[in-house]
Order: structure tokens, then C-alpha cells, then sequence
């Protein structure tokens, strides 16, 4: 990065080797990640995979076992929270009851010794860009939870804080404003393009918010990558599993070249996918379609495709949802337009074909 | 009608818990040099006695002087020590706090006792700082009781808020956490003020014959004769504790209203 000399930024955030150990638990193990200036990274994973203690060590909140980290180029071992210049926001927003909403967003421009007018200015800015006019010389408790999301986030970046960090800011929320607010705070993100090292467990968040996602499981990084390759090319039967729905058959490799492999399932009949790595003839591998990619159609045309006899269908609005069990007795869920689910009825067998390139060919068993 | 009942009975137990104190104002007033009865009408000589006698105020100064110390070392012990048991949870936290505890539970003249001892032993006996320190340790715990009450109830994440906004561990308590528990700060401290106010048994082991503080003025002026002169100063005492009490309760309901909106904050659901 440096051989492109002064116009590149360094990365908001380089983590290298960070481990966090509670006595004998290891929490947080072998992670490490950059988020570069302007990127919006997420932090995925279920609860207790330790996604909240990694903000918290890179806020200067939790001191890490091991490793390092560097904010805006500065390594900050040892340097304490106040002196990071990071912004953050917490789940409960911690906005301060006692502070007005001017004063709270005042605050981190106080402790840095702004002059005064200064910070009327910014503060007023900050409101302004949150559309909160009007609202400074209102108490926290005075506020919706929409508003006091915006004045947490009005606070946290009025001293323009090369990267911010959010902990499952929406997640106390009810659907409808946090879909609301997932636009709201992209809109911002896109306006500002600060560095933002966002974390949830709510996959669709990930997913419709972030640059990159990093997939978190027990304190390590299951995979790291733009939402699409991590729901379109899982790399573990982990990853597959936790992003969405998908189907998952067992089979055994009959050849695999060229990134393309051959499976012969457990009924004999053999399938197409895609693999990242060659895998070995004869091992024991899953074949992971995503419910959207198989293609149901009569059961009487001969070819590839296997059968599946239809269980349940459920109309979703924009979409048909069916499960099934395959002919290899494995359970069957797949997605189709409107138009296409009056050739699925209950009781009926069908027959599914996917494209070799939207399966994914995953080493394993289970 | 049990509304009535209730008022009646709660009348009845207010009485009973003021009359003792109440029972003093005519005697203020009497009209001979000993606790007659009825006092009659005298005036307010005694009250002028007292005024003209300076041993009184002395003793008064003295005692304010022993409660205000008193009063700021156990708020400030017992703040940090409420404190460092919410927010650290330490291995043994319910013992800890029975042990701070204990001088509320242990009888006031053991303590005295105790106190005396080791105070003479260390040749620190009639200094006011010596009491302070003892009534220190009676009201330090009034204080760790309400304000780890009021610290339960502010969300830690505050202070780790406003130190990712740039204030140091000492500001990030000063400007968020302590306007959070002042209220109850206050109430502990206001409790702890009045015990040592009117406190007489450990400031009668603790202080010197020569220079008592009000409560053992009291006491020693009882012992020597039955005079008006200790209604009067009973009277005096009663309206500083109405006017007290007062400003407790100002501040209770102060707190409550803040401690309610900091609650009403944290948004739904969490
Ligand atoms: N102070 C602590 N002492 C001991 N263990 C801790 C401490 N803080 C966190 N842990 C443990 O570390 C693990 C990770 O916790 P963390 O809060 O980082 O999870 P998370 O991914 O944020 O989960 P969630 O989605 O529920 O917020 C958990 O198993 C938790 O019990
Ligand atoms: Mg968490």
C-alpha cells in the first residue's frame, strides 16, 4: 500500500494474532483482519463466538492477551480508550440521562478541548446531518428509540473519528425500525465513508449492510468475504449452514478437475458442483445448493435431476417456499416465484435440477 | 372505611414516635429552674441562658466539626467502596459488605468500647479527629447501602461510553457516573451526618470532660441538674432536624425523578 505513496490512506484497522483468555477459556484466538478506510465490516456470529469482546479490545475496553492492533497506521498497544480517537456505539446506546441531547453530543468534543464556538457548531452540524433540528434541549429519556439511535450516532462521530464501532446497535429494535434504520445507516455510511467495524447476529443485517463480512465461530474466523462469496461460495459446511438456507447432500466424489466435481450421492444417482480445492476421488463430501437455485419440474422427464416428493408449501408474499425430502431421503427446501407454485402440490413428486455452478462441493460428512 | 382505619392507626404510630420529642417544647418555656409540672409560662430565658453561655456553642461547633469530617470520610470511603463492589464484583462481595456492615449491628458501646481502646493505646483519645474517624466507620456503612442501591441502577456501559469519547477513568466517573448516584451520595452522607450529630455514647469514651461535643454536653448537664436549659437546647436541636429532614427528602425525590429518567432511557426491551 505504501508504494502508492501519500494518496492512500492507511487501513482504519489492521488486527494481527489477537487472542483474549478468561483463565483457562480462550475466547478470542489466531484473528486477523483489516478494515480499510471508508469500509463497512461486519463482525458475524452467533452468541458467545466473541464478537463483542474483539470491539471492546480494539476500543481499548478489554486488554487483549496477545497481539496487535493498529488504528489509522498508530499501533495503540497500551494506549488507553480515550486516547484511541474511536468512535462507538453500544447496544443500549448509552446516551447520558443527565446530559441533554446537545450536551451529549458536546461531550466527546469537551474532553478534546474544542474552543467553545466550535463546538456549537459541530454539535449543531452533527444534529443537523441526524435530522434531529430542534431536538438538543431534549433528555434521552424524551426520545424515541429511532432518535436516540441517531443521537448515539450523531455523538460518536461529531469529532469525525477515523473508524467507528457499533455493537448490535439495532438489535433492540423492533423489525420494521430496524429496517428503517439498516437504510438509514447505510445512507450515513455512504455521505461519511468512515471505517465501520459493525457487529450482529443477525445474518440478513450482515448480509444487506456490510462491504465485507467476517464469519466468527467460538473466537476464530470461519470466512472472511464480500456478503455475495460468503452466501454464493460457502467454504465450510459451518458457513453454509449459519447464512441462509440451504440444502445439503451427502454423496461420495466420483472426479473432480478444473474446479468442477462429480458426486455420487447415497441413491447412486450422480450430481455436478463446483469445489474451491481438488478433492480426492472416493472421499466423502456434501453437495450445498441454496434453496433458490434448485429448479422443480414434472417428475416424467428422464436426465438429471433427482426427485423429490413435496411435503408443505408455504406462500411468503414474494416468494413460494416448499420442503420436501429428496429421493436420497435427505430434507428438501427450495424457493420459486408465484407463478411457478401451481406445479408444486402436496403429495407430489417433482423433480429438481440445479446449475453445476450454483452447487458448492464441500469436504466432509456431517 | 379502612382508609379511615389506616389514617388512625398511622396517626396514632406518628404520635407515639414524636411525642418524646414534642414533650420538650413546654418545658423550653418554663417557668422554674427545674422540669416542673405543668412548666407554666417563663419566657425565653433558657433559651437566652444557653445563647449566653458559650460552652454550649462551643460544644455545638465541636460537634459539627466531628460531623463534617465524619460525614466526608465515609462518603467518600463509602462511595468507593460501593463502587469497587458493583462495578469489580470481587470474589467474596456479600462478605465484604457484612464486614463494612458490622459497626450497624454491632451495640453502639462495644464499639465505643473498642474504639476507646484502641484509640488509648495509640494515645489518640480527645482529639476531634479520633471521633471523626470512629463515627467515620458508624456511617460509612448508611452510605455504601444507598449508593451501591442507586449504582445498581446505572448501566455500566455509561462509563465505558464516555471513555471511548475521549474522557480518562477519573472523568468518565466525575461527569457520568457520580451525577447518576449523587442523590444517593446525599442521603447516605445526610445519614451519616445525623448520626454523628447526636451521637453520645462512642464521643463520651472518645472526648475529653473539658471539651464535649452537644450530645455529651447534653448528657453531663442532665447528670448535674434537671434544667430547662436542655429543652431548650432540645428545642433548637428539633427545628435543625425538622429543617433537615427536609432537605432529605428534597433530595430523595430529586434522585428518584433522575434515577427514573435514567432508567426510562435504555430503550425497550433491553
Ligand atoms: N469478563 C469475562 N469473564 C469471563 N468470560 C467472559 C467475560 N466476558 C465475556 N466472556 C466470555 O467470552 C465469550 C464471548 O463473549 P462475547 O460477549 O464476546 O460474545 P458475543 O459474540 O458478543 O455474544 P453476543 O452475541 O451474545 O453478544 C462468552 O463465552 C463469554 O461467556
Ligand atoms: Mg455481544
Amino acid at each position: 500500500m505504501s508504494e502508492n505513496g501519500n494518496a492512500v490512506k492507511p487501513p482504519a484497522l489492521v488486527v494481527c494474532g489477537l487472542r483474549k483468555d478468561y483463565g483457562d477459556d480462550t475466547v478470542v484466538s489466531d484473528f486477523d483482519f483489516e478494515v480499510a478506510d471508508g469500509e463497512f465490516v461486519t463482525l458475524l456470529g452467533s452468541s458467545g463466538s466473541g464478537k463483542t469482546t474483539t470491539l471492546m479490545m480494539v476500543a481499548g475496553l478489554v486488554e487483549p492477551t496477545g497481539g496487535t492492533i493498529e488504528i489509522a497506521g498508530q499501533p495503540v498497544t497500551g494506549v488507553p480508550p480515550q486516547r484511541r480517537n474511536i468512535g462507538m456505539m453500544f447496544q443500549s446506546y448509552a446516551l447520558f440521562p443527565h446530559l441533554t441531547v446537545f450536551d451529549n453530543v458536546a461531550f466527546p468534543l469537551k474532553r478534546r478541548r474544542f474552543p467553545k464556538a466550535e463546538i456549537s457548531k459541530l454539535v449543531i452540524e452533527s444534529l443537523e446531518r441526524m435530522q434531529l433540528e430542534g431536538f438538543g434541549h431534549r433528555y434521552p429519556a424524551q426520545l424515541s428509540g429511532g432518535q436516540q439511535q441517531r443521537v448515539a450516532l450523531a455523538r460518536a462521530t461529531a469529532y469525525e473519528p477515523p473508524l467507528l464501532l457499533m455493537d448490535e446497535p439495532l438489535s433492540a429494535l423492533d423489525r420494521n425500525l430496524r429496517r428503517s434504520l439498516q437504510d438509514e445507516l447505510k445512507r450515513f455510511h455512504r455521505t461519511l465513508r468512515t471505517a465501520i467495524l459493525y457487529v450482529t447476529h443477525d445474518q440478513e443485517e450482515a448480509l444487506s449492510l456490510s462491504d465485507r463480512v467476517i464469519l466468527m465461530t467460538e473466537g476464530r474466523v470461519a470466512q472472511v468475504g464480500t456478503p455475495q462469496e460468503i452466501y454464493q461460495s460457502p467454504r465450510s459446511l459451518f458457513v453454509a449452514r449459519f447464512l441462509g438456507e440451504s440444502n445439503a447432500l451427502k454423496g461420495e466424489v466420483a472426479s473432480c478437475k478444473g474446479g468442477e466435481a462429480v458426486v455420487k450421492l447415497r441413491n447412486g444417482q450422480v450430481v455436478g458442483g463446483t469445489c474451491s480445492e481438488p478433492l480426492p476421488a472416493g472421499s466423502q463430501v456434501v453437495v450445498v445448493i441454496r434453496p433458490e437455485n434448485l429448479m422443480a419440474e414434472a417428475n416424467d422427464a428422464d436426465g438429471d435431476g433427482i426427485a423429490i416428493s413435496v411435503e408443505e408449501i408455504s406462500f411468503l408474499g414474494e416468494s413460494v417456499r416448499c420442503r420436501g425430502t429428496f429421493a436420497t431421503s435427505e430434507p428438501c427446501t427450495l424457493m420459486v416465484g408465484p407463478d411457478h407454485a401451481s406445479e408444486l402440490s402436496v403429495g407430489a413428486t417433482r423433480r429438481v435440477r440445479w446449475e453445476p455452478s450454483k452447487a458448492v462441493v464441500l469436504p466432509g460428512d456431517t | 372505611m379502612a382508609r379511615k382505619l389506616l389514617w388512625v392507626v398511622a396517626a396514632i404510630v406518628g404520635l407515639i414516635s414524636i411525642a418524646p420529642a414534642l414533650i420538650v417544647i413546654p418545658y423550653a418555656f418554663s417557668e422554674s429552674g427545674f422540669l416542673d409540672f405543668p412548666p407554666g409560662w417563663g419566657g425565653w430565658q433558657w433559651f437566652e441562658k444557653v445563647l449566653d453561655d458559650p460552652t454550649w456553642g462551643e460544644a455545638a461547633m465541636r460537634s459539627l466539626k466531628v460531623a463534617l469530617i465524619a460525614t466526608g470520610i465515609a462518603s467518600v470511603f463509602g462511595t468507593a467502596a460501593a463502587y469497587a463492589l458493583v462495578r469489580a464484583r470481587p470474589r467474596f462481595s456479600g462478605m465484604i459488605v457484612g464486614l463494612l456492615v458490622l459497626p450497624m449491628v454491632v451495640p453502639i458501646i462495644i464499639f465505643a468500647l473498642g474504639s476507646f481502646a484502641l484509640g488509648s493505646d495509640l494515645g489518640l483519645v480527645g482529639s476531634i479527629w479520633t471521633l471523626a474517624i470512629a463515627h467515620a466507620a458508624l456511617g460509612l456503612p448508611f452510605v455504601l447501602l444507598n449508593v451501591r442501591a442507586s449504582l445498581q441502577l446505572v448501566d455500566p456501559s455509561l462509563e465505558r461510553a464516555a471513555r471511548s469519547l475521549g474522557a480518562g477513568p477519573l472523568s468518565a466517573f466525575g461527569r457520568v457516573t457520580l451525577p447518576l448516584i449523587l442523590p444517593g451520595v446525599l442521603s447516605g452522607a445526610v445519614l451519616a451526618f445525623v448520626l454523628s450529630f447526636d451521637e453520645p455514647v462512642v464521643a463520651l469514651f472518645l472526648s475529653q470532660d473539658t471539651d464535649p461535643t452537644l450530645p455529651v454536653k447534653l448528657f453531663q448537664t442532665i447528670r448535674l441538674a434537671l434544667e430547662p436549659t436542655v429543652a431548650a437546647v432540645s428545642v433548637m436541636l428539633l427545628i435543625l432536624g425538622i429543617a433537615g429532614a427536609a432537605l432529605w427528602w428534597v433530595t430523595v425525590r430529586f434522585g428518584q425523578r433522575r434515577l427514573r429518567a435514567a432508567a426510562a432511557s435504555v430503550p425497550e426491551g433491553v
